[in-house]
């Protein structure tokens, strides 16, 4: 009796065990995320938020994206094994080998994709080998990963482990792996084997074709209306309450496309998150009386907002007069930041001598850093140090009796690239050079940027994108070889390379080799400080980050990026 | 009759075709092409995207293949964007509950067209039956700021005037249908998890909360050409023997203006429909963009500013179709109403 | 789009008779100036003419030249000091700039600085303009003289945001606005009204070949087509060159409906005596057309000439909307709107005269529909017009 009882017990306990686990549908070994990164303390599950998108997302594919409209979508449903810090998050460990060019990753067990099948290593393998690797499927990622010319050689050791070697170490491997969303292989096998992977995922696919290891999963789309998305139930994070993350049920996102319309919809209570323009920002102060958090939040030092002059021009006397680390200097001198600050971004912004880079290695802020302060005197008499007569009209004149004039492109529709181009004309004008403003379509000045060799302007403003401020993907501005090293091809055709550039060149490569935190942050400091003296490019400014929330409606809010991208929507909880 | 109107749709096949090679070539001739904006991020993105939209070719050849998908297949061809067809992208994208671009349009121009009438006739004959004096006067004062007033501004207008004057999202609901609370918002078609639920009665509400706007926006700058005309219709029946016999028969003043002249108005009405239509693109395209209404123009639109180009002609072809076929409606209409009237 | 009409016939439709009757032309005045609202519209147009051509000398200030004061700060968002001109006996005055900051909203203001006075001048000197784009001149109406960099300045309407006097580029603005609507008009005009009275002349094959032409040209959306033809002018050319593109485009693309128009009167007085009489005589058709038939016309050209013209206006407010108008440096209405209409939550809440440049636009469009209006009551009286104009 005792014995049967026992047994019974035994077996109602193995099968509630069975099907508890089911019920849950939780991974066996979820990642806990630490409490400290949970501002507003726990949240409970339920509930939804509404974000505006600038427009319809134009595929559900995380590799072959490329646009802020489409990763506002895509990096809610797919995610990394690592995040931005190098924690092991989805994965359970990362380990790197002494040697520096190997590293072991481990999974968790039980872990699923958002449709409840298996993630295994060789679904990590596949996304990297057969997608990324791909020489077919073009992608932003391969840049990341690329290393010495070659890709990184990927195995699966077992069903949780791969194994990731590097040619050489390569610091920004670990970027690269925070930064490749893993792949379902049962889904996409198939896409990648016929060559179809382009296509793969785009929006005309079901919700139920599409599966990530991210925090929610396509529940619905719309065109011209909005994207709907539900929670992962088998998504692999709980708070350390035990309760399993998201916390939100769901996320929309509408398509507005006007400005205006979407502050509009977010003072009337319609959204919960806005990222506001500068001229935003009064408005919303005077919202906050009524629960509406407007936090400015430190500069962002990433993307890179220049004026920059031909240094090939086709004209002799610009060429020369462009090449002139002189003039250069003398223009950033006479160059109003505080002005343009003032006038476009409300003041809410910063001045900017030297590139962009990741706040890891950010010395802009440094006490000797070079600045050129607003100083109408010093261009001047370095324009007369050049040789720049100035003629009975006010105006400078070459040695040939020629004036000093050049066009300056700007963005038409871009009011702030024109209006800065506007205000630096006007500040020239006052020592004496004719600068005449052009604003032309995008594609024009992209055209004339990049579509001939030399390239055809006289100099332009415009916004470099910093990415993510990983120094490796700055390259392909600031060496001379880069693909956007667009004021100076001719520096990759090795010809009048001038000493601090070569120097440039050999400080991003070293740096590019160290895995050593300190010595890659020398090694950058030292590149910063070169290019602010020479200022290949005028820096100007950088806008601060806007963030804007419903605080009475939403906790644990990280910020946007690209005016959609929800960071960290795992911890967003609605009160 | 018959010849004409077949000797006329003949015309229309060459008609598009020469239209949607000038548009072609207009396209070809503007500065880079859909895929440049990607050379900023990298050479092979940009190269793999003129591959696969094939804008490298020969100008002539794109076109030829375009022309033998639509006359072969009625293919007109995919968008650059996002690989979806190009009818798919210009009409038929979406479910049933949350309609189509094709049916909002129609259902926005139509809407537009009934809301300028509803609003010109009652305007129309109160301006006639007070001829001449201050009534009249602003009347036509009216109408002329609903044209005086560019488009964009009245759409952004009437928004401001909603979210930050009337607070219109103050008011809220519990919603049987949806299970959630739901308040009044602007832009868009729908509140809440509308867009997704099946019709009913709220849906339809809701729905029609949104459009008025964007009916008001385009009816604006028409407004005061129908009141006009109404009006001018009214004065000229009204001076007609038969209303004055009717006014001697003892009948209420009412009831003769609005029997006997009204019929006679609404007559061309019908004959300016084939105007309508094409004559609202305008309106229509600026409220789909301020308001974000999914429709036939705002995805043609959208198509333009980037450059996908067979959204683009596609588009352009059903524009200058219904423009075609109005033009050739009305004056059929205008020919059978008046014979007097004929052409060769 | 076409205009269906009813003719009514009358013997003023004749070439005028120099025996004690009025010629026609002083017939339409004495109606227009019968119909009081057109006839204030057209001396409102004409008080608006006036500003605009003298703009140079009426305004204190150039239309680009940025304002700052000694600091090198930007006079930015200066509200309007119309309001702050106060009197001295007969002497008008003004006090000087004082900034202020509010610091909840962050938001930089200005008031009076009531310490400081600064009186108006009448024709004093200022900054150096073109009066008629060519005869130089420093002399301007009013001002307030003082040099550069004063706290003593006279912004009637406000600044912008880099501190440049509203006032002045509205009138600027408008040169270039009402400069834009005649010439667009002139050049659809002739290109509409040769192909329009060929096409009614002759008939048949060539008839045929301009309409179908004509119905190609108007089943392009406008828009559409304009925006796509605007972005097509050659990067290289400067600032005035793409104005002039501007205005050829919209020109070609306004044509069609006026051929149309001239088309239906051609076809209609082709017929009459006076032409057979003509013909008779041994005229040549070229004589025919443009020296008998479409003077008979003119009255309607004339009338659709001021109908063309604010949609004209209209059209190039709503391509500075979307950033294909006239750019930077040059200035326009459509342009100056569009600093409104980018934040205009934020502009109408804490900078509302900016949206001055707006209530210029509506203006002369008001006025031109009014006085289009009573042209066409003037021209011929006994026509009701059933169809729109556009």
């Amino acid at each position: 009796m005792k014995k049967q009882l026992l047994t019974l017990l035994l077996v109602s306990a193995v099968g509630l065990g069975l099907l508890g686990g089911d019920l849950l549908a939780q991974p066996g070994n979820p990642y806990v995320v630490p409490a400290v990164q949970m501002q507003d303390g726990f949240g409970q599950q339920g509930g939804s938020v509404t974000i505006d998108n600038i427009d319809n997302p134009k595929t559900f594919n995380p590799i072959t994206q490329n646009e802020a409209s489409s990763s506002a979508v895509t990096s809610l449903m797919h995610e990394a094994l690592i995040d931005n810090t190098g924690q092991a998050t989805l994965a359970r460990s990362l380990d790197i080998a002494p040697n520096q060019t190997t590293v072991t990753i481990t999974l968790r067990e039980g872990s699923s994709f958002s449709d409840g099948e298996p993630m295994t290593a060789d679904d990590v393998v596949f996304t990297l080998n057969n997608v990324v690797f791909n020489p077919t499927i073009s992608s932003t990622l391969k840049d990341a990963w690329r290393v010495s010319g070659t890709f990184p050689r990927v195995t699966a050791l077992d069903a949780l482990t791969i194994e990731i070697a590097a040619p050489v170490p390569f610091s920004g491997l670990l970027s690269a792996i925070a930064s490749t969303p893993i792949l379902p292989q049962h889904l996409l096998q198939d896409d990648v084997d016929s060559g179809n992977f382009n296509a793969a995922w785009g929006i005309g696919t079901s919700p139920d074709e599409i599966a990530g290891i991210g925090p929610f999963r396509l529940k619905s789309f719309v065109a011209g209306q909005q994207v709907a998305l539900e929670r992962n139930p088998f998504y692999s994070k709980v708070d350390e309450n035990g309760t399993q993350l998201p916390y939100l049920n769901e996320i929309t996102l509408p398509v507005v496309a006007d400005d205006n319309v979407r502050l509009l919809r977010f003072s009337n209570g319609q959204t919960e998150i806005y990222p506001p323009r500068p001229e935003d920002v009064p408005l919303l102060r005077q919202q906050s009386a009524q629960g509406v958090a407007v936090s400015v939040q430190e500069a962002g030092t990433i993307d890179m907002n220049v004026i920059a002059f031909n240094q090939d021009s086709a004209d002799s006397n610009l060429q020369t007069l462009f090449r002139d680390v002189r003039f250069r200097q003398a223009v950033s001198f006479a160059t109003n930041r505080q002005g343009m600050i003032s006038a476009n971004l409300n003041s809410l912004g910063e001045a900017r001598f030297g590139p962009g880079i990741s706040p890891l290695f950010w010395i802009g802020d440094d006490a000797n850093f070079p600045t050129f302060q607003f100083n109408l005197g010093q261009a001047a008499s370095l324009l007369d140090e050049i040789g720049l007569a100035t003629g009975s009209d006010g105006m400078r004149q070459f040695a040939d009796g020629s004036p000093v004039e050049f066009t300056l492109l700007t963005v038409q529709g871009s009011t702030v690239l024109t209006n800065d181009a506007v205000l630096f004309a006007n500040d020239l004008g006052r020592i004496g050079i004719q600068v005449n403003v052009r604003p032309l379509d995008l594609n024009a000045v992209i055209d004339q940027l990049l579509g001939t060799l030399p390239p055809q302007f006289d100099a332009v403003r415009i916004t470099i994108n910093g990415g993510d401020g990983d120094p490796n993907l700055l390259r392909s501005v600031f060496e001379s070889t880069g693909s956007l090293h667009f004021w100076k091809f001719s520096d990759g055709f090795g010809a009048a390379v001038a000493d601090w550039q070569n120097e440039v060149d050999d400080l991003l490569e070293q740096q590019a080799q160290s895995l050593d935190l300190n010595q890659r942050a020398n090694l950058l400091a030292d590149f910063q400080v070169l290019v602010a003296e020479n200022q290949p490019v005028i820096f100007l400014y950088n806008a601060q980050g806007l963030q804007t929330f419903r605080e009475d409606r939403v906790g644990n809010f990280s910020g946007t990026v690209e005016n959609a991208t929800l960071l960290n929507a795992e911890i967003l909880f609605r009160k | 009759m018959l010849t004409y109107l077949l000797r006329r749709l003949l015309y229309t096949i060459p008609l598009l075709l020469i239209i949607s090679m000038v548009v072609f070539l207009v396209m070809q001739m503007s500065p880079g092409n859909f895929c440049t904006t990607l050379k900023l991020q990298s050479e092979q993105i940009y190269n793999e995207c003129v591959e696969r939209t094939g804008i490298d070719q020969a100008i002539w050849v794109q076109y030829g293949k375009w022309i033998w998908g639509i006359v072969s297949s009625f293919d007109f061809g995919f968008s650059f964007q996002n690989g979806q067809p190009v009818l798919n992208q210009l009409f038929t994208s979406g479910t049933f509950e949350s309609g189509n671009p094709l049916f909002w349009t129609l259902v926005l121009s139509f809407g537009a067209m009934i809301m300028s009438w509803l609003l010109a006739l009652p305007l129309g004959i109160y301006a006639a039956t007070h001829q001449g004096n201050w009534r009249d006067w602003l009347v036509n004062v009216f109408g002329f700021i609903g044209l005086s007033i560019p488009n964009f501004f009245l759409a952004i207008g009437i928004l401001w005037a909603l979210v930050v004057v009337f607070q219109v999202g103050t008011n809220c609901w519990q919603s049987e249908q949806l299970g959630q609370t739901v308040c009044l918002g602007v832009s868009g078609l729908f509140d809440g998890g509308y867009v997704t639920a099946a019709w009913s009665g709220e849906k339809v509400l809701n729905l029609f909360w949104h459009l008025w706007p964007a009916f008001l926006v385009i009816a604006a700058a028409n407004l005061a050409a129908i009141v006009r005309y109404v009006r001018s219709e009214m004065l000229n029946v009204l001076s007609e023997p038969y209303v004055q016999t009717a006014r001697s028969k003892g009948l209420k003043e009412r009831v003769v203006t609005v029997k006997h002249a009204l019929k006679n108005a609404l007559n061309p009405l019908i004959s300016m429909l084939g105007y309508w239509l094409p004559s609202m693109f305008e309106g229509t395209l600026v409220a789909a963009m301020v308001l974000q209404l999914p429709t036939v123009e705002g995805a043609y639109w959208t198509a333009l500013r980037q450059g996908d180009q067979y959204v683009v002609m596609a588009g352009l072809l059903f524009f200058s179709m219904i423009l075609i076929v109005g033009n050739l409606l009305s004056d059929i209409l205008l020919a059978w109403v008046n014979p007097k009237i004929r052409y060769q | 789009m076409a205009t269906s009409t009813t003719n009514v016939k009358t013997a003023s439709n004749e070439k005028t008779s120099k025996l004690g009757t009025r010629s026609q032309a002083s017939l339409i005045w004495q109606r227009f100036k019968r119909n009081k609202a057109g006839f204030v519209a057209g001396i409102i147009l004409a008080v608006l003419a006036f500003l605009v051509i003298f703009a140079g000398f009426l305004t204190p200030y150039n239309a680009t030249s940025f304002h700052a004061d000694t600091n090198n700060i930007n006079f930015d968002y200066v509200p309007p000091m119309i309001s702050w001109i106060q009197l001295d006996g007969l002497q008008p005055y003004v006090h000087g700039l004082q900034r202020t900051y509010n610091p909840l909203t962050g938001v930089k203001g200005f008031v009076e600085n009531i310490e400081e006075r600064f009186d108006i001048k009448f024709f004093v000197e200022g900054e150096p303009y073109l009066m008629f784009g060519f005869i130089p001149s420093t002399i301007h109406l009013f001002g307030t003289g003082e040099p550069e960099g004063s706290t003593g300045q006279l912004f009637l309407l406000g600044t912008d945001r880099f501190g440049r006097d509203l006032f002045s580029r509205i009138l600027y603005g408008g040169q270039m606005v009402l400069g834009i609507a005649p010439l667009v008009v002139i050049f659809s005009f002739i290109l509409g009204i040769f192909l329009g009275g060929i096409s009614g002349f002759y008939g048949n094959k060539v008839d045929t070949f301009i309409q179908r032409t004509v119905e190609i040209a108007m089943s392009l959306p406008r828009l559409a087509l304009l925006l796509a033809l605007s972005a097509m002018l050659p990067p290289e050319w400067p600032a005035t060159a793409r104005f002039w593109g501007i205005v050829f485009i919209l020109a070609v693309v306004g044509w069609a409906p006026l051929a149309r128009v001239v088309r239906g009167q051609v076809l209609a007085l082709r017929e009459e005596e006076f032409v057979q009489a003509s013909r008779a005589l041994g005229a040549s058709d070229m004589r025919l057309i443009f020296k008998h038939i479409l003077p008979n016309t003119f009255g309607y050209l004339i009338v659709s000439a001021t109908l063309a013209a604010p949609s004209v206006i209209l059209l190039e407010s709503v391509l500075s909307y979307f950033g294909f108008g006239l750019q930077e440096p040059l200035v326009s209405w459509g342009l100056l709107m569009k600093d409104l209409t980018e934040n205009f939550l934020f502009q109408i809440q804490f900078h509302p005269w900016l949206i001055l440049p707006g209530f210029f636009i509506f203006i002369s469009v008001f006025t031109f529909n009014y006085l289009g209006d009573a042209l066409r009551d003037a021209v011929d009286p006994f026509t009701i017009s059933k169809g729109e104009n556009s």
